[in-house]
């Protein structure tokens, strides 16, 4: 059964990879960059964000899995609100807010010249992480895109191979490494660091492996994917309270992003601890 | 639920609309890469204020506002599809009784699904945006198609805003009555709006202290605020969806208890 499971897991990864890395390589060769593009073409390789659910219903197609949308074995595409399941999809929502808070707050203790609360009013402050919620949740499909793949259907396979914890880490990795190609032409964290770009993969993967951890949890507590895309999806449109205070002109060392990963990586290790442990969950 | 749901999915022919939009999108952007704007840049107009218009990409940004402008249009004629047939009504009536579903769960699939069909409606809309935008030329096209793209959050609520009002009367009537109940709706709103335009008082609308030019005045001075403010538009929008679910549900009540 492992083997099976093993065989599936690897077509998975191998269209999940070979399409995007594909569609990245194209973009890279037709000499764009991450820093270097208009916003237009960002959205669009953005796209390869669905390539996830591609791969998934590709997998499922050749590999004769059931197409159940809810239940055990299934997509997870259910949701349930009953026996307080609405309270993963709460945190789902609320808790990109926290950690990036407190992110744009060590962003600004490392680098106080960022901060510029000229011409913000309360209402901005209150609306812009309200907006990154509401946007995110509605305009969810990409992150739906990714969050379909890797915890609707690598997770599981990886769990049932190694078992939780270790599936958590491999499967941060795996996602971290996933982005490299983008990580290698200035996704994220720029292109003018030192040990660019390995340094930067490095935090790629565990920024995933933490936050990979999070959405596992929602995942796995609620029994669907929405809570993980939601959260994506928010996480994705910087929700921060502190957001609207930070001058956009001002490049930060690659130190300081480090940094900012703090939140989100003790977010990590206190859901790392509170997942269970079981193969079967 | 599921069920439900799976009813109303082949209510509206489901499957022949996936297939559909899955053409639509794969062909729209498929075409849009073949014909890229960097194509026509020979054949630019100059628009007034001496800006370049690229005419594939205004061709391109004037067709995905129309698959905007329809999808708006004919969510009047998924409640309608949604609603049942006047004259099978009791039978389906019945047979809804003789489920293992409460009324409630009944009337609450049917939310659930426009709330499911407007997102993935939106999703497609927004990636078909964002490949026409991509491969667009800067100028007033890709403005038009970010613009409309930006729009999208306003535009569910518009969706959803219709639905609330919509649903309750297609559900509580069924499909003949309810659409004889829109339509008496938008012809008494256009007979309004006729009547106002030839017969009122329009010099008053254009003074400074009518209402209209109030409030044109306070949208210019407040234009960032109420951009932002309508991105919040789904918050009460979902709670007057909620609301007009409840509304339903309890009309629905009242009616099996008459009967």
């Amino acid at each position: 059964m492992k083997n099976i499971t093993l065989k599936r897991l690897l077509i998975y990864l191998g269209l999940s990879f070979g399409i995007t890395w594909a569609v990245f390589f194209l973009f890279i060769l037709t000499g764009n960059t991450w820093t270097g593009s208009s916003n237009e073409m960002i959205s669009f390789i953005s796209l390869a964000m669905l390539v996830p659910t591609i791969a998934h219903v590709l997998t499922r197609l050749i590999t004769h899995e059931k197409m159940k949308l809810a239940g055990e074995d299934s997509m997870m595409l259910g949701i349930h609100l009953g026996n307080r399941r609405g309270i993963f999809y709460l945190i789902a929502i609320f808790l990109p807010i926290v950690y990036g808070t407190l992110s744009d707050a060590i962003l600004i203790l490392c680098d106080p010249g960022i901060f510029d609360p000229e011409g913000v009013t309360v209402f901005y402050a209150i609306a812009i992480p309200l907006i990154s919620i509401v946007s995110g949740v509605i305009l969810s499909f990409a992150a739906f895109g990714e969050e379909f793949g890797w915890r609707a259907y690598m997770m599981p396979k990886l769990i049932e191979l190694m078992g939780m914890p270790r599936a958590v880490i491999v499967g941060g990795i795996v996602w971290g490494l996933w982005h490299a190609p983008l990580t290698c032409v200035g996704h994220n964290f720029g292109m003018d660091y030192p040990g660019f770009p390995v340094v930067g993969i490095l935090l790629m993967c565990l920024m995933c492996t933490a936050m990979g951890t999070v959405l596992t949890y929602v995942t796995v507590k609620s029994g669907s994917v929405w809570p993980a895309a939601f959260m994506h999806a928010v996480n994705n449109a910087g929700a921060s309270c502190l957001a609207v205070f930070l001058r956009g002109d001002i490049d930060h060392p690659i130190w300081v992003s480090a940094l900012c990963l703090i939140p989100i990586v003790i977010c990590g290790i206190i859901f790392f601890f509170l997942l269970p442990k079981s193969r079967k969950s | 639920m599921p069920g439900l749901l799976y009813k109303e999915f082949v209510a509206v022919k489901g499957k022949r609309l996936l297939v559909v939009i899955a053409v639509i999108l794969v062909l729209s952007c498929v075409l849009r890469v073949i014909f890229p704007g960097s194509m026509a840049e020979s054949s630019d107009l100059l628009s007034s204020d001496d800006n370049k218009i690229n005419l594939i990409d205004l061709f391109f940004a004037l067709a995905y506002v129309m698959m905007i402008s329809l999808t708006l249009s004919i969510s009047d004629v998924w409640g309608a599809a949604l609603a049942d047939n006047d004259r099978d009504s009791s039978r389906i009536e019945c047979y809804v009784r003789a489920l293992p579903v409460s009324a409630r769960d009944y009337i609450a699939s049917k939310y659930i699904f426009v709330g499911v069909a407007s997102y993935i409606m939106i999703s497609v809309l927004t990636i078909i945006g964002i490949v026409f935008a991509a491969f667009s030329e800067p100028g007033i096209p890709q403005d038009l198609i970010n613009m409309s793209n930006v729009m999208m959050v306003p535009f569910v609520s518009m969706i959803l805003f219709f639905f609330s009002f919509g649903l309750p009367i297609y559900i509580l009537f069924g499909k003949e009555k309810g659409r004889l109940v829109s339509t008496v709706f938008c012809i008494a709103l256009a007979l309004v709006v006729i009547g106002v335009a030839l017969f009122g008082n329009m010099e008053s609308m254009s003074s400074e202290n009518s209402g209209l030019v109030l409030f044109v005045q306070w949208y210019s001075s407040h234009q960032i605020e109420a951009s932002l403010a309508s991105y919040l538009s789904p918050i009460p929008v979902l709670a007057l969806y909620y609301g007009s679910y409840r509304f339903t549900s309890y009309c629905h009540a009242r009616r099996e208890v008459g009967s």
